[in-house]
């Protein structure tokens, strides 16, 4: 059985339909991106996922079935906004977090001084929460999130306030869970991340799945039959090509239709073009993102 | 009682039991204290001893010391000779007063006084009792005394089932009313300090990671046991300090009216009792609150509202010992908003009976629950609707709701 199962959800508050139907399933041992744009429904998927809201309609199973409190240590759970107490100095903070998942404080204590050590955080141990910067405060909080070794990660924005060398540890660290046998499920806006780092995703918009699959099929799916091509010469004339617009010192080639890559492929190589790369155009994320959400560009109200 | 609860109760002690906030709730009603009782005992010391004169002809006035009252000496005497040297005397303001005895002062009885500025009573009773002690100077010292003061009548009530004394009540059967008095004084800055908490909790959605490891009613019932915990904290604290300024006060005057203060156990665990189930209810009910507003201002300003009953009962203090068990004041007795401080200050004046005290404390607890019940479902359905109240009735509704469509 798959960590992950949900099957229709929808949830209403008051007149507002937050999520209308929703369904994935995520595979054991991968990074699920979960992505939408502001007010899709993804953070309300995410609570019914953690059971803090139950479905109106729909089902939803967990590590195995309905949630319940012993699978709760078996979870981590890092919201959008950073939810530890400010007041209280970051070890004492994190340290009752893991009492709430259940560790010793034993094992708390040894396991935080090696993530806080791998973060760099070691030396801002007993200082407030508040007295951190953003991204020190984020990376706490993503220890938070992991100190227990959950078999179940689901992160809402990990990467928010992180500057490009600890956005890299973050990510070394969430490909480290991952070969452990961690899932996670990422709610991210970030998409060259998610391309990167997320096996397979569901895009959520105006409360409904309209996007599920793997990052790869997805791309594919969404090519266009383009190509980029750099050559060290002037681009000769192309039989097969529509149009040819430069991109970065190359060309994005639009074949015309019946036309192949492999053909034009072939052309080149019998032309004996001097070709420095040649590939198939895929969509990125973005693109795709775009595209899909532009096409419909109204969203919910925010829940 | 599992471990998050524990954990919870644990965390919330040790957070706000070192929190500047809580010490100044220790020293703050005890320095309120120490200021008022300084500044009483400035006033005295700016208070001149009276001069009296007294020109007495007879020598009835062999004696001319008394026992000083705490506080305060007795006016200095000054004998003048006559009538002329008294208003000489008078006129140069080395007396206040003069009194002026006759010659045949036991059979005339009429004594002249003279002042510009009428002695104040102090004076008045100290000159009469001077005149008592010097015409019985022949008696034994115990009938002097008997003479000077009123006999102490020891009242039986067969109806209120408590002993008095004519001399006004047994300071050990006001130390309930006492400690019905510091739990209200600790109420407000527990009460403070679980509300900021809760509106922290709220504003940097440290509710929501917590929810993801426990239940609402055991993220409730570990907050509960913190607030209980400080309360419980506070009133040590401060009655350890009483009983230190009990045994210094002791050796400072050890005839002092304290000496033999008789403390009954019993009234002593009805009110400890009451306290502890008075302070569930309390912080259930707040913790409520915080879950069914949004904003930390508008906690704050409607818990503030909600611990107005609690003060209720100092203002119907004369209404409610009149007759204790006339429908108002059971009714008032047994509403968990005042049935604490309400039987504490009964308690002073009537023996409670132990059924009065379970069933408030019965009362109290069960409607604790009903808050902790409520607040968990307002937890869930109310918490993470950030910017958007929850209404009581809907979320009943919605408790329905949920039940009927669950899949």
């Amino acid at each position: 059985m798959n960590p992950v199962e949900i099957a229709h959800i929808a949830k209403k508050f008051g007149s507002t339909q937050a999520v209308s139907d929703v369904s994935f399933d995520v595979f054991p041992g991968e990074i699920f991106g979960l992505l939408g744009p502001n007010g899709a429904g993804k953070t309300t998927t995410i609570r019914i996922l953690l059971d803090l809201f139950k479905p109106d309609t729909g089902s939803v199973s967990i590590l195995g079935g309905p949630m319940s409190e012993s699978k709760k240590s078996r979870i981590g759970y890092l919201p959008e906004e950073r939810g530890l107490y400010q007041d209280a100095p970051l070890e004492e903070c994190l340290l009752f977090f893991a009492a709430l998942k259940g560790m010793s404080k034993k094992e708390a204590k040894i396991r935080l001084t090696e993530y806080l050590e791998r973060f760099d955080l070691l030396e801002h141990r007993k200082k407030k929460v508040k007295e951190l910067s953003k991204g020190m405060q984020q990376k706490a909080q993503v220890i938070s999130t992991v100190l227990h070794h959950p078999e179940l990660i689901l992160i809402d924005e990990p990467f928010s306030g992180l500057d490009p060398i600890n956005t890299q540890m973050v990510r070394d660290l969430f490909s480290d869970l991952r070969k452990g046998g961690s899932t996670i499920i990422m709610s991210t806006h970030q998409m060259h991340l998610v391309e990167e780092l997320c096996d397979r995703l569901a895009l959520i918009h105006r409360g409904r799945d309209v996007l599920y699959g793997s990052v790869s099929e997805i791309r594919r799916n969404y090519a266009t039959g383009e190509v980029r091509l750099s050559l060290s010469g002037p681009l000769p004339e192309l039989p097969g090509v529509a149009l040819a617009t430069p991109e970065n010192g190359g060309f994005r080639l639009s074949l015309q239709p019946g036309i192949a890559p492999v053909d034009l492929l072939v052309t080149l190589a019998n032309m004996r073009a001097p070709v420095e790369k040649f590939e198939i155009a895929m969509p990125s994320l973005d693109e795709i993102f775009i595209k899909i959400v532009g096409e419909n560009p109204d969203t919910l109200e925010a829940v | 009682m599992s471990s998050p609860v524990l954990t919870i109760a644990r965390y919330h002690l040790r957070k706000n039991i070192w929190s500047r906030s809580f010490l100044s709730a220790v020293l703050g009603v005890p320095s309120l204290a120490a200021v008022t009782i300084g500044l009483i005992l400035l006033l005295f010391s700016f208070i001149e001893t009276p001069n009296i004169g007294v020109v007495d002809p007879g020598r009835i006035l062999q004696v001319t010391t008394m026992q000083e009252p705490i506080f305060l000496e007795n006016p200095n005497i000054i004998f003048l000779s006559d009538r002329s040297s008294a208003l000489n005397a008078l006129d140069s303001e080395v007396v206040d007063s003069v009194y002026i005895l006759p010659a045949d002062y036991p059979t005339d009885r009429s004594i002249e006084l003279i002042y510009y500025i009428k002695p104040s009573l102090t004076v008045t009773k100290f000159f009469n009792d001077l005149m008592t002690i010097n015409l019985l100077n022949a008696y034994p010292e115990e009938v002097i005394a008997r003479f000077l003061t009123s006999p102490i009548i020891i009242i039986h009530s067969l109806q209120t089932n408590r002993v008095f004394s004519s001399l006004g009540p047994d300071l050990g059967s006001l130390l309930p009313a006492l400690l019905g008095c510091l739990y209200i004084m600790a109420i407000y800055p527990v009460s403070e300090m679980l509300v900021g908490a809760l509106g922290e909790e709220r504003a940097n959605r440290t509710m929501e990671i917590v929810l993801t490891s426990l239940k609402p009613t055991e993220l409730i019932t570990g907050k509960l046991i913190a607030a209980a915990g400080m309360v419980l904290s506070l009133l040590t604290i401060w009655s350890t300090m009483l009983g230190l300024a009990y045994v210094a006060v002791m050796m400072i005057w050890p005839q002092s009216q304290l000496t033999n203060i008789q403390v009954s156990l019993n009234d002593l665990l009805q009110i400890v009792l009451l306290m502890v189930t008075g302070m569930l209810f309390t912080s259930a009910t707040l913790i409520f609150i915080g879950a069914v507003l949004q904003s930390e201002e508008e906690v704050k300003q409607v818990s503030g509202l909600t611990l107005m009953p609690f003060m209720l009962p100092i203002y119907l203090t004369p209404f409610l010992l009149g007759n204790q068990t006339s429908p108002f004041g059971i009714i008032m007795a047994l509403l968990p908003f005042s049935s604490t401080t309400i039987i504490a200050i009964q308690s002073a004046f009537e023996a409670q009976s132990w059924w009065k005290i379970l069933a408030a404390a019965g009362i109290q607890i069960a409607s604790a629950g009903f808050f902790v019940w409520l607040g968990a479902r307002a937890f869930r359905y109310g918490m993470l609707r950030y910017g958007k109240r929850i209404r009581l009735s809907e979320l009943f509704q919605r408790q329905t709701q949920r039940k009927s469509r669950r899949v």
